[in-house]
């Protein structure tokens, strides 16, 4: 019905999150030194990437909403606020399948976060044992 | 080739595709798994389109990035 919009809103977060951190980063990149900048990759590049699986994600499965005729290009765009019922529906499916939706593609960051931070370790490790 | 964008875009669209066929298995148990002729020829042409329309995404957002700077040499080359 509307489940995408719950990922479609953590994506305007995660995106304006990723821009603050950026900047804060750019301006501490100022102060350290360019070998620790380059071994260690941005947090805001990691946030980019859930970004943009948010962002895609949301983006498919609106066009698999509009294909079964339940998002519009007229008010109010979505067929289930028609009327109460239908609408009361739409937003018991989106606390729960566009909840569960955001927290699993969430997870899925959250382990591709963990991995590159092992192999950013490694990596860190090699260097120091290298000399 | 720079397709980090669509394995994103796909990645997240197959989760979120997963999570929509836990609950539809939920609601509606083993009938899932027994659809309709037609229901699959619809739902074959939805995953042709999704996937064409992930492929129409990374196209506009590399021609925006153009992250080797080839459509920026381009259109300056005709301007001179």
């Amino acid at each position: 019905m509307a489940c995408f919009i719950v990922p479609a809103a953590e994506a305007v977060i995660t995106t304006i999150a990723a821009h603050a951190v950026k900047n804060k980063e750019l301006k501490a990149q100022n102060g350290a030194s360019h070998e620790k900048a380059v071994s260690k990759i941005p947090f805001s590049r990691k946030l980019g990437w859930l970004s943009k699986m948010l962002w895609g994600g949301s983006a498919l499965l609106a066009f698999e909403h509009i294909w079964h005729g339940e998002v519009t290009a007229w008010f109010p765009f979505l067929t289930a606020a028609s009327d109460p019922q239908s609408a009361m529906e739409m937003f018991k499916e989106m606390a729960t399948a566009g909840v569960l939706m955001a927290a699993f593609v969430t997870a899925a960051w959250l382990g591709m976060v963990a991995i590159s931070s092992a192999i950013e370790k490694r990596a860190a490790a090699d260097d120091t044992a290298k000399g | 080739m720079k397709v980090n964008i669509l394995c994103f875009i796909y990645w997240g669209a197959s989760i979120m595709w997963l999570v929509d066929a836990l609950f539809e298995y939920a609601s509606l148990r083993a009938e899932i798994f027994t659809p309709a002729p037609e229901e699959m020829l619809n739902d074959l042409f939805l995953g042709l389109c999704v996937t064409a329309l992930g492929l129409v995404i990374w196209i506009a957002a590399l021609l925006i990035k153009d992250p080797r700077g080839v459509l920026r040499a381009a259109l300056m080359k005709n301007k001179d």
